[in-house]
């Protein structure tokens, strides 16, 4: 879909939200609510590991306003998971992480859910603690799912069994034959912890059921289509008796792709005859929902003297918690990032989604990634500072070009990252001298998908003429739907963007699409949108042509005129063709996109559900720091995003994306650890999970590199989710230059920066 | 059974607008009744149900509290004075600098709106940015309770882990730094893992007063977030006072400090990073403070 763009594409214009979001009238889910409403809450346990010996609720009815106490015992079956329907939606013969619910409340008030809740009286049976992927993996663990044989399982899934979730692995070439001839063997482990998507609003939803048993969900979501389905599996209900309508999103970051609230309000508003709302407290966020796993990296790579890289073999366990939600995907995208943006001749890596005593962890931007690219590209800067390389230039000797292939064999096309490299080097003044005493430069590459799957999207032209895009695709905040794909399909209808009305996100009126994640909506839901457009456009075309006389190929249509290409006067307005076609009371222009898997070597992988980035994007971040010697502390005096995004459809948004995902990559890097003590969160609110403050960032340079793909509109790629992969790499990789010191683990604190300042190391 | 109102315990709210209609208040509604002064602290540990008042009384309608004034040599602050107040207040220039900063590095903006000087206090963490500031610049606190009014050196004031020397129903009313006629200047530094709305893994407080032969006549060192409560170092201060200044009297200060100073690990920080952190935050603000105090003379 590369064909001229419209002069709509390319301008930073406004967004539609905007005026409401900036005035405080945008409605977000926290604001929504029913008529009648009762309001959930859910009791949960104060246990890493137990078996559950009794729950009694008595003391919990009585409390004034409580309508209704569910338990383990009422939702029998009920089964939660998208890939290992291990997680039961209320906790039965045992709770597996401190924070999971055993009970749900529908009350009047929530200070009487919340009084309820305390009310409920479970006896517990502690059961031995998993706190980390090493406990989990010892011979004489403890099984946390002892009865894993008898969940539904995704085919694609592989694992041994024990506290294993799923397994992928990558064999090409002959690693080792590699290792056995390599000059150089580089060998290192990396530790990051997990991290949490920090919504400013958390999971909140509100279901009701009507009289004929049609459930109505309003969820602050990123994937109504998603939702719908996992109600229906996880709630044994059909399809066709579930609407979802997404509220406003206030953040989602891949948090809430997945089922949360709604199932509980759901059931809830099935027994009471009431709608019901539930909203997650910052502290409940923060202990039970799915937060970024954490991992443990282990690399060997083999190198020639001149720098070239031959083979890599990587392990990389990450810490899914209690249960699977969402890690056999993103082990999968461990296996490619793990390899990174280079030419190899050999890979074999294998990684693992681990059960432990914590919350399940989910979707955080880019999953899977900053936990691999720290490792990979915190060693390349170990490989060249032993070899006596320059960082930018061992990059640039291995970095992949088009045609190369990536390592599942995927063919590489219209490959950018020699570009970012050499924009954010020349950005950085990368070759300008050592920048002195405890100061430092760093470097980091990353690559990365943009998602494809269906979208599709009806333009509407009402009776008066104007338009309407109608698409399942959901905003959650970037602008990709009320600025870009809105720009888009003005453009294509030759109208102002501003005169576009939106309808989107809901299950009950929207056409499919596969929801914002992986980077897609602008490109998928965009190039739906295009179809759309053109599909009206066509059938505009007709009328007007039996109108002038003329052939429908021989007209175009902008300004809310439609134009005959050679003869300008011959011309009808839209609201004429409007009320041409009013005796069928508007038209509707239908369009879907889907593209073609991409493909690649199947058989080079198995278990995994990822095995090629589909559209795949490129970007370098670098930045320059400073060092307090005598109290590790590190200062980012500049940081600089080269990121290629195919083709720029709105400068101020796309800027918006690689500057907001930068700095959460920055948070991930210097700032934000989930903290456990034998399962428990010890920081579960903002005061000590510490997100950066503007204090802690530097002005983010973003240079939008244009290297445009064969299928975005207009050669747009994914923008959204890369800028938060590169930050903790860079970062550590100028820490390291300035210090001589290597970081790794994360987060980058003063501490840490301090004690490797006491450890070994050599003086830059 | 419990109320339907148990996750809120509050049942009575009242805003007296004298110190004895507060202190009245107090009595009449017995121990259950707490002094609100902001509430920046006492909101969060209410709905954590750490403290679970059944009436608040609000003193931020009382006037007196909220005076900031200088009477003769003592700057005078009213316990119910805002952080934002004394951050924005010229009064503390050349005399007490250190609190200026301390105020202006808690928390946020919003915060700091609304949350008090009174209220840093008698919350008393160890971690409060503005007690080693007030504990280095020798302040004295005004008491007043149902028997009258006293006044306690701040030394005295904490006397525990989140414990101060209040007797039941009594009011911190205000805080009384002495401003000497000697050069003084005081630095504060915090330490903390960002650079805004932060709990401080260390903070330092180092206050000096210059004799006229431009030796150190008096100091005052105060240390936070390294042990039970805020902490005043005698060690260090002894090692400056009647020293000449410069580097190595700062080292020695800094040296001697750490022995005063009973740090624990938690999720901030560990003990051994604090207590290497000491040391690195005393010389500095020494160095600082006397700085400020040569301009000042």
């Amino acid at each position: 879909m590369t064909a001229p763009a419209p002069d709509t594409v390319g301008r930073s214009v406004g967004r539609l939200d905007g005026g409401a979001k900036v005035t405080g009238r945008y409605e977000y889910g926290v604001d929504a609510s029913r008529p009648g409403m009762l309001w959930a809450r859910l009791a949960r346990s104060p246990h890493a590991h137990a078996r559950i010996l009794s729950v009694d609720t008595t003391a919990a009815l009585a409390v004034p306003g409580v309508r209704v106490v569910l338990t383990g015992a009422d939702t029998l079956g009920y089964l939660a998971s998208r890939y290992v329907r291990d997680e039961p939606l209320l906790a039965l013969d045992r709770v597996r992480y401190p924070g999971e619910p055993v009970a749900a409340v529908a009350a009047d008030t929530q200070e009487a859910a919340e009084a309820a809740c305390r009310l409920v009286r479970v006896e517990y049976e502690p059961l031995p603690v998993i706190s980390s992927v090493e406990e989990a993996l010892a011979d004489d663990a403890t099984v946390i799912h002892p009865d894993w044989a008898s969940y539904w399982v995704s085919p694609i899934i592989r694992r041994p069994g024990g506290n294993v979730v799923s397994h992928a692995s990558l064999r090409r070439g002959d690693t080792a034959a590699l290792f056995e001839s390599a000059d150089h063997v580089f060998e290192d482990t990396f530790e990051v912890p997990m991290v949490h998507q920090a919504s400013l609003e958390g999971r909140v939803a509100i279901a009701e059921v009507d009289d004929a048993g049609v459930v109505h969900v309003w969820s602050s979501h990123q994937y109504p289509f998603g939702l719908r389905q996992d109600i229906s599996d996880i709630l044994h209900i059909p399809l066709g008796k579930i609407r979802v309508t997404v509220t406003g999103v206030g953040g989602g970051f891949g948090g809430k792709l997945y089922a949360g609230a709604e199932p509980y309000c759901i059931i809830l508003a099935q027994r009471t005859g009431r709608p019901v709302k539930l909203r997650y407290t910052r502290e409940e966020e923060m202990i039970a929902t799915s937060p970024r796993m954490g991992a443990t990296v282990r690399l060997r790579t083999a190198v020639a003297a001149d720098g070239t890289l031959l083979a890599r073999e990587g392990w990389i366990d990450y810490d899914s918690g209690a249960y699977s939600e969402s890690s056999p995907g993103v082990v999968s995208v461990g296996l490619l990032t793990l390899a990174g943006p280079y030419r190899w001749q050999a890979l074999s890596i294998d990684t693992r989604a681990i059960y432990t005593n914590k919350a399940g962890c989910g979707s955080y931007r880019a999953p899977g990634a900053p936990q691999a690219v720290f490792a990979g590209e915190s060693q390349l800067d170990r490989i060249a500072r032993e070899l006596g390389i320059d960082p930018l230039r061992l990059r640039l000797h291995n970095a992949v070009r088009d045609g190369d292939l990536g390592p599942t064999g995927q063919v590489l096309n219209n490959v950018s990252l020699v570009e970012t490299l050499q924009a954010a080097a020349d950005r950085i003044d990368w070759d300008s001298a050592g920048a002195g005493h405890l100061r430092g430069k760093g470097l980091s590459c990353t690559w990365w998908t943009t998602t494809g799957m269906p979208s599709s999207a009806y333009v509407r032209m009402d009776e008066d003429g104007t338009f309407v895009l109608i698409t399942g695709a959901t905003e959650i905040g970037t602008g990709a739907v009320t600025a870009g794909v809105a720009q888009i399909c003005a453009g294509e209808l030759g109208i102002d963007p501003a005169d576009l009305k939106i309808v989107s996100a809901d299950t009950g009126t929207t056409p499919y699409d596969f929801g914002a994640q992986g980077s897609r909506t602008l490109v998928q839901a965009g190039n739906a949108a295009i179809a759309a457009a053109e599909d009206l456009k066509s059938q505009m075309f007709d009328i007007a042509a039996a109108k002038l006389g003329c052939q429908a190929e021989e007209l175009e249509m902008s300004d809310g005129e439609i134009r005959h290409t050679n003869d300008p006067e011959l011309s009808l307005s839209v609201s004429d063709v409007a009320r041409l076609g009013g005796t069928r009371g508007g038209l509707l222009g239908r369009g879907s996109y889907e593209q073609p898997p991409t493909p690649y070597d199947a058989d080079s992988v198995q278990g995994a559900m990822i095995g090629a980035f589909n559209i795949p994007s490129f970007a370098t971040h670098a930045c320059e720091v400073s060092v307090d010697g005598a109290t590790g502390e590190v200062t980012l005096d500049r940081y600089v995003v080269a990121q290629d995004v195919g083709r720029v459809v709105n400068p101020r948004y796309c800027e918006g994306q690689v500057t907001g995902g930068a700095v959460q990559g920055i948070g991930q890097a210097m700032f934000e650890e989930i903290i456990h003590r034998g399962g428990h969160v010890m920081n579960p609110n903002f005061t000590d999970y510490k997100l950066p403050t503007l204090s802690d960032v530097p002005h983010i340079e973003t240079i939008l590199v244009e290297v445009p793909s064969d299928s975005g509109p207009y050669g747009a790629k994914g923008v959204g989710e890369q800028a938060i992969i590169g930050p903790p790499a860079a970062i550590a990789n100028a820490v390291r230059d300035a210090t001589g010191h290597p970081i790794q683990r994360l987060p980058i604190t003063a501490e840490r920066v301090w004690q490797s300042l006491r450890g070994p190391g050599t003086a830059s | 059974m419990v109320s339907a109102q148990a996750a809120t315990s509050v049942r009575s709210f009242v805003a007296p607008d004298t110190v004895v209609g507060a202190i009245e208040q107090r009595h009449r509604l017995g121990d259950t009744a707490i002094y609100l002064s902001g509430g920046t602290d006492l909101g969060v540990v209410m709905r954590r149900h750490l403290v679970t008042p059944e009436h608040l009384i609000d003193l931020s309608r009382i006037d007196e509290l909220r005076t900031l004034e200088r009477v003769d040599g003592t700057i005078v602050i009213g316990s119910a004075v805002t952080h934002r107040t004394i951050e924005l207040s010229g009064l503390f220039v050349g005399h007490a600098e250190a609190l200026r900063e301390a105020c202006a590095t808690v928390g946020s903006v919003q915060t700091r709106n609304v949350g008090t000087l009174g209220g840093n206090l008698c919350n008393a963490s160890p971690a409060a940015d503005t007690a080693p500031v007030l504990l280095a610049l020798g302040a004295v606190v005004e008491i007043a309770g149902p028997d009258g009014r006293r006044l306690l050196p701040i030394d005295d004031f904490f006397v525990g882990y989140r414990r101060t020397a209040l007797a039941p129903g009594e009011i911190l009313t205000s805080i009384r730094i002495p401003v000497p006629d000697a050069p003084r200047g005081s630095a504060f530094l915090k330490l903390g893992r960002r650079k805004a709305m932060e709990i401080s893994i260390a903070s330092v407080t180092v206050r000096l007063d210059l004799a006229s032969d431009g030796t150190i006549a008096a100091a005052g060192v105060g240390l936070g977030s390294v042990a039970a409560t805020p902490v005043r170092s005698a060690s260090a201060e002894r090692v400056l006072t009647g020293s000449p200044p410069g580097p190595a009297t700062w080292d020695a200060a800094a040296h001697a400090a750490v022995g005063d100073c009973s740090p624990i690990d938690d999720v901030r920080a560990t003990q051994e990073y604090r207590a290497a952190m000491v040391p690195v935050l005393v010389a500095r603000a020494a160095g600082i403070a006397f700085g400020r105090a040569r301009s000042n003379a």
